[in-house]
């Protein structure tokens, strides 16, 4: 009897404790873990890091199979791709990112293939992190070429990105304050796409010329945002005034009820 | 003794000021709150009972369609191709009527009120003639009603 | 005016009870803030029951529903995010207020004869505001009501043999679904508050039989008395403004305290949030329950606490309230003080 008791408590708190660190785990990454092997062990921990994992986009995804069962998990017939062939690569990534492809395959990047840089040159295979200027520096352009003209770049982009995550960031804030952001967050996706492809161009007198398009779009989403910030100062305007309001009002009470005292 | 007096009277009112306040401060957000708002002007579509729109096509010919508008229930009839929409409440105690088709007449079951097919009364306790709607269709051949 | 009001005094009295039960009624003059956190409570009460019954004429108690009509009430009604962050707010205050009552109570000994009754339906109040919390936590069926709900849920489960059904029963289901959305609905909204209301009356009842405890230490014979109105109202006014202050502080320029993100993303059965923890009020027992590695053992222990709470007038009888001459007893509350803050803390951290 004992036993059995022990046994549902031990259940329970194993049950708990599954719910707590409910992490689904799929095939692909406990055999990967499992075989111990630096190699294949690498990729597992490079994309538990990346922007990828965050978001919920897991191995299959992108290498196809069938993340739930183990005897078809690497089965060509599940759509298993395994590891692309260099120069197969920006059709493997344009699946999703079909803009930032198409825009690729059309810069000086992409016309250098099969030899030429292409996504995992500068995002690397598992560890993609959020996309951002920061991409374009020194040590990953002069890989291949000088960094003269790819800063120039940079200095073109570098105004709409800081306007895109500012942007980002006060639209943030009105969601924590409990307004609905769904609409500006949709925007706001949308145009920083089209700035995504835009960057993968590779070409400072383009960027330049729709830059302009771009800002614009950002001006419409700047409107909506300023909007709902000054019905928030105002409720906040309005919130000081009440909480003095009330302040004063107990230090009133508190004279009153002293005044009485006095009198009797 | 007389200053102690008005001090204490002074700040009674006070008080009592702070109070009606508070409660005016309290109640005009919920007084809003239960005020909803004005939607903005919309086509008057007539739909059925659950919102969607219902195609003027369904509508046989001698046969008639119950639904809503914004301003509660309609009945359309079709005769000799043409529609006629009308308020389907009966305006004597806002039971709903039904078409007749066979005496070419609008019927209200709660007291036996009769409207004739332009929706005046022809007898029975209705004080009032039943309110027409202008109809116009839009390219979806949904029915806009005004 | 004054003739109308006459006229009804003449036949209804109602001067009469306005001598015997206000101005009439005597209280200690020395009464210190502490004896006020009750009418503070009665006043929290009424402000969850008004806006509660505003809420509820655009919540739609359903999991298809319920966040967007949440999200309605916030962004298209009038006003509808102050009275859905006040009813936030101030179930958070109601539960911090109860523990400064409660801990006033203690310290000062007014729990001892003749106020048994208060104490235990202190105790009844208190638990049944936290279930009330609890219920009310799931109804937004956002991401965080959801996870929390479903943790929470699950520590019945630790009870030997009948874990299994409780957690059953409570959920209406294996799962946290809509049926557990439809029965924590119908309590938060009906079964607890009426009870609350009915047990505060009786509490009411038997403070006015027994009168309000003269303040430890001081002699009942000398001391001043005042007339309970204006004198003590205006007492208790003063602390009811103030925490409305703080209260509508928090309203309008922290609403993230009672409203994380989690709690603005719509419930996702299939993807936990990290870090998921429970109520700030719920954080002490919740790291307890970590450390103690059997769980049953845990709840058990927990429950073993809340029952000596709960019966403390019959534990602790000696007449003595002063609490510089109890040092035995005054060292274990401040001990099961500082050892429920620190849990908390921890918690929180952890």
């Amino acid at each position: 009897m004992k036993k059995v008791k022990f046994l549902i408590i031990l259940f329970f708190i194993f049950g708990f404790y599954d719910i707590l660190n409910a992490k689904k785990e799929n095939v692909c990454i406990e055999c990967h873990l499992e075989t111990g092997e630096e190699s294949l062990m690498k990729p597992v921990e490079e994309w538990r890091k990346s922007v990828h994992s965050e978001n919920g986009i897991s191995c299959h995804h992108c290498h196809g199979g069938d993340p739930n069962d183990e005897d078809i998990a690497m089965a060509p017939e599940a759509g298993f791709i395994g590891v692309p062939e260099y120069e197969e690569i920006p059709e493997f990534c344009g699946k999703c990112h079909i803009g930032v492809k198409e825009n690729y395959l059309k810069s000086a990047h992409g016309k250098t293939l099969p030899d030429g840089p292409n996504c995992v040159t500068c995002h690397t295979a598992h560890n993609q992190k959020k996309a951002g200027v920061y991409l374009i520096n020194k040590e990953l352009c002069s890989q291949c070429h000088s960094y003269e003209r790819a800063e120039k770049i940079k200095f073109a982009l570098l105004s709409t990105e800081k306007t895109i995550s500012s942007l980002s960031k006060r639209i943030d804030n009105l969601w924590t304050n409990g307004f609905d952001a769904e609409q500006m967050r949709k925007m706001l996706f949308a145009t920083k796409n089209s700035f995504r492809r835009l960057t993968h161009i590779v070409e400072v007198d383009y960027i330049l010329q729709r830059t302009g398009d771009i800002y614009s779009e950002l001006g419409k989403v700047e409107n909506e945002v300023k909007e709902k910030e000054e019905i928030l100062k105002n409720r906040n305007i309005v919130g000081a005034f009440i909480v003095i309001f009330l302040l004063i009002s107990a230090l009133l009470f508190d004279k009153l009820r002293k005044e009485l005292i006095k009198k009797t | 003794m007389d200053k102690k007096m008005t001090r204490r009277k002074f700040l009674g009112k006070l008080v009592a000021g702070i109070l009606g306040g508070t409660i005016a401060l309290f109640t005009a957000p919920i007084a809003f709150y239960l005020l909803p708002k004005k939607e903005k002007k919309k086509l008057n579509i007539f739909v059925d009972p659950k919102g969607n729109p219902i195609p003027e096509s369904s509508i046989k010919e001698g046969d008639y369609e119950l639904g809503l508008s914004d301003e509660g229930p309609v009945i359309i009839v079709r005769r000799e191709g043409v529609l006629y929409a009308f308020s389907a409440v009966c305006t004597h105690l806002g039971c709903i009527v039904k078409w007749i088709p066979s005496r070419n007449e609008f019927l209200c079951p709660c007291h036996a009120g009769r409207f004739d097919a332009n929706g005046a009364v022809i007898s029975g306790p209705p004080p009032a003639p039943l309110k027409r709607y202008k109809i116009e269709i839009t390219s979806e051949g949904f029915i806009i009603l005004s | 005016m004054n003739k109308i009001l006459k006229a009804i005094d003449e036949r209804l009295k109602l001067s009469e009870l306005y001598e015997k039960y206000l101005s009439g009624y005597m209280v200690p003059g020395n009464l210190n803030f502490w004896y006020c956190l009750g009418s503070v409570l009665i006043v929290i009460f009424s402000i969850q029951i008004i806006t509660g019954i505003l809420l509820l004429m655009y919540y739609i108690p359903s999991v298809d529903k319920a966040f967007e009509s949440v999200m309605y009430i916030t962004n298209k009604v009038p006003f509808g995010w102050l009275i859905r962050r006040v009813h936030a707010v101030g179930a958070n205050l109601f539960v911090l207020v109860l523990f400064f009552h409660m801990f006033s109570v203690l310290i000062m000994g007014s729990y001892k004869k003749p106020r048994e009754i208060h104490w235990i339906t202190g105790c009844l109040l208190f638990a049944l505001v936290l279930v009330e919390c609890l219920s009310g936590y799931l109804l937004p069926w956002s991401q965080l009501s959801y996870w929390a709900t479903t943790v929470a849920t699950n520590f019945p489960g630790a009870f030997p043999f009948i874990g299994d059904f409780l957690v059953y029963v409570i959920r209406g289901g294996e799962k946290v679904t809509q049926l557990t959305l439809g029965r924590f609905f119908s309590i938060h909204v009906s079964l607890i508050p009426f009870t609350i209301f009915i047990l505060i009356a009786i509490h009411i009842f038997v403070i006015r039989r027994t009168g309000i405890s003269f303040p430890p230490g001081t002699d009942e014979t000398k001391v001043k008395k005042i007339p309970f109105f204006p004198h003590f109202v205006l007492e208790d006014l003063k602390v009811i403004y103030i925490f409305l202050a703080i209260m509508f502080l928090i309203v309008f320029f922290y609403p993230q305290f009672v409203l994380p993100r989690d709690a603005l993303i719509p419930a996702d059965p299939l993807s936990t949030p990290e870090h998921i923890k429970p109520e700030w009020y719920f954080l002490a027992n919740y790291q307890f329950l970590k450390l103690i590695p059997n769980e049953f053992l845990g709840i058990f222990l927990q429950l073993i606490i809340a029952v000596i709470i709960f019966l403390l007038p019959f534990i602790d009888r000696t007449p003595e309230r002063r609490i510089w001459k109890r040092p035995v007893f005054f060292g274990i509350v401040i001990f099961g003080i500082i050892f429920y803050v620190l849990l908390t803390i921890w918690g929180y951290i952890s």
